[in-house]
């Protein structure tokens, strides 16, 4: 049984979801893509893409993925941009330093479905399996 | 992830009381207590909140309970609806998660002169007016954008700063707990992406829960506190209820991330990262406290801006004065907030760090910190319930001083996921449905209304009667619904 790559978990007050992912790369990728699903519908503006770069360092890679859902949802809450192709210079469990190339929202056409307060550390897993990394991930929202 | 039923030891104290013991689980330094009927412990044990009101046990310095209100439910670390007390002088811990992502969200209540009766035919009017007047939804700017300087300001000194920019009166400040500015606020302990996140946030209500309601008081249960707090049977009231927006949520998240490290360097042994703490006299806690202070007062502000709007709305609409309509706030209540509390431990007098997350303080009468004009009855204690049900007033008790740190429960709490609320809606109307029952219901979108749905809340009657059941506070008003508007 294929497993669906983003999956929406049920919680009480908040919104979870499971990353099923066959390596690290991936799963910060769809980290990022799950935050956008979850917050709505961006729509690009008018523009060229840019490249932002940032690095993160973090206790453990639960941590990280942690910092870096935290700093996708930053670039999208505050800054409007949607990152969508990654050059991952540096992955390892505990430091990641990347060139994103992201655009920029257009708000008024965006559909935006909720406001996600924060990542949260509740219940937050990564575990290795045959088919790669899962990954469960709580957001306040 | 729900339906993860809760099988551990709850024994039954009386009929309004369930106690965790403390050989439960390892490392819990006290018992858990829940305030619950026989029905809604029921409803707890369907999630793991209990598990959460013991991990909080394991806390240092805890002192008596880690306790529970009847509207808990899971939250992230500590459940939602929860009382922790720390003792800074026994290595008392002070924990982001205690407090919760929406610092200081808060709720409070405008008493009017007007008389429901009197404008039930304008209800849809005034309602679409209120929307259009109140920034609301994901995401919405205000009307209002601070500068770091102003920022600063509001961040220190919280509706005192806000009203001297002209944005309400003296009373408001009066009627605020902790006067609407919480102090030893340290607006530098605030990171430049938390200013960011906030600063054209301070005026809107946001969205999930929040509000700002029209009501009509529909039963009096104490005249004497309903004369005092300027409530009768018909009147209609102003609820709103929001916090410190993305500002909150980002001095919440840096602090959970700038502590990580405190637990081992202090010895501290934890069940769930997400309780991470340090203790409330060391550098790290303290400057949680300061940056946690400066973000109540953002909300505190927030609500007091909201405030101003919703008086500048309905004086337009109804073509009244601000006097002659009679827009007066009875009381503002924090429900998300760590204070430094005075309070009797075993006979003596203790300064401690009360953790109230989804739960609300409520002082008995003749408490030093009330205001004057409440001082003979109690604190005004402000419980909102879902849109298609009630809310209520009530008073603070001299038991919840004695057994809970003076702190009672918050709302009615949550029983359907969002995802659950967002399926039962499937097909429904909810807008039209609350249209039948005579409310009118407005949000940005539709899945706002269907993941808000009263269905998706337990009854908070049912709540109220087991705080006051527990004599954790008394009633004083029942409100009911007119029309609401949602973020």
């Amino acid at each position: 049984m294929t497993r669906e790559k983003i999956e929406i978990l049920e919680h009480t007050a908040d919104l979870a979801i499971r990353i099923n992912a066959v390596d690290a790369k991936e799963l910060f990728e769809l980290g990022a893509t799950a935050v956008y699903q979850l917050i709505g519908e961006p729509v690009r503006a008018a523009g060229e893409s840019r490249v932002y770069s940032f690095s993160l360092q973090a206790n453990s890679q639960e941590e990280l993925l942690h910092d870096w859902l935290a700093e996708a949802l930053y670039w999208f809450q505050v800054r409007q941009i949607v990152f969508e192709r990654y050059e991952f210079e540096v992955l390892r469990p505990t430091h990641v330093k990347v060139k994103a190339e992201g655009w920029k929202i257009d708000v008024e056409k965006s559909i935006i479905h909720i406001e996600i307060k924060a990542v949260t550390y509740h219940n937050l897993h990564i575990k290795p399996n045959e088919e790669g990394l899962t990954a469960t991930v709580i957001f306040d929202v | 992830m729900t339906g993860q039923v809760w099988n551990g030891p709850l024994e039954k104290i009386d009929e309004y009381r369930y106690v965790i013991p403390a050989n439960y689980k390892a490392g819990m330094r006290v018992p858990g207590l829940i305030y619950a009927s026989a029905e809604l412990i029921e409803q707890i044990k369907n999630d793991q909140a209990p598990e959460q009101v013991a991990n909080v046990a394991t806390l240092p310095g805890i002192v008596k309970y880690s306790m529970a209100m009847p509207d808990i439910h899971w939250g992230y670390g500590f459940c939602i609806g929860g009382v922790a007390a720390t003792d800074p002088e026994q290595g008392g811990v002070i924990s982001p998660g205690g407090v919760g992502y929406d610092i200081n969200c808060g709720v409070r209540v405008l008493r009017t002169n007007l008389e429901a009766k009197d404008i039930r035919g304008s209800m849809e009017k005034l309602i679409r007016f209120l929307f259009n007047s109140v920034p609301s939804g994901v995401g919405k700017g205000g009307k209002y954008k601070f500068g770091k300087s102003e920022s600063r300001q509001l961040l220190s000194q919280g509706v005192k700063w806000v009203v001297s920019q002209g944005l309400g009166v003296d009373r408001d400040i009066e009627c605020c707990e902790a006067q609407g500015s919480i102090e030893g606020a340290d607006p530098d302990a605030v990171s430049n992406r938390a200013y960011e996140r906030g600063w054209d946030q301070c005026g809107t209500l946001g969205s999930g829960n929040h509000f700002m309601e029209v009501q009509e008081v529909v039963e009096i249960f104490d005249p004497v506190a309903a004369e005092i707090f300027g409530l009768r049977v018909g009147q209609v009231t102003v609820m709103i209820h929001s916090g410190s927006r993305g500002l909150g949520y980002q001095v919440c998240d840096d602090a959970i991330g700038d502590l990580r490290n405190a637990p081992g360097n202090y010895g501290i042994s934890l069940p769930d990262r997400q309780l991470v703490c340090a203790p409330v006299n060391s550098p790290e806690g303290k400057t949680y406290l300061g940056a946690m202070r400066a973000a109540a007062n953002f909300a505190w502000g927030n609500r007091q801006i909201l405030t101003h709007l919703a008086r500048e709305a309905l004086v337009e609409f109804f073509g009244q004065s601000p006097d002659d309509l009679g827009l007066e706030l009875i009381y503002d209540v924090a429900h998300n907030i760590a204070k430094m509390e005075s309070h009797d431990v075993d006979g003596q007098k203790k300064l401690l760090c009360v953790h109230r997350k989804g739960a609300t303080r409520a002082f008995p009468a003749g408490h030093p910190e009330l205001p004057e004009r409440y001082r003979s009855v109690g604190q005004p204690v402000i419980i909102p319930g879902d849109m298609g049900r009630a809310s209520y007033i009530l008073v603070g008790s001299p038991k919840a001083m004695s057994e809970s740190f003076g702190s009672t429960c918050h709302g009615a709490g949550r029983v359907l996921s969002r995802g659950a609320a967002i399926r039962a809606a499937a097909g429904r109307n909810i807008a039209a449905e609350l249209a039948q029952e005579g409310i009118i219901a407005i949000s940005r979108d539709r899945q706002g209304l269907a993941e808000e749905q009263p269905a998706a809340y337990k009854d908070v009657s049912q709540v109220v009667d087991a705080v006051v059941g527990a004599g954790l506070a008394m009633k004083v008003a029942k409100l009911k619904p007119m029309g609401v508007i949602k973020g």
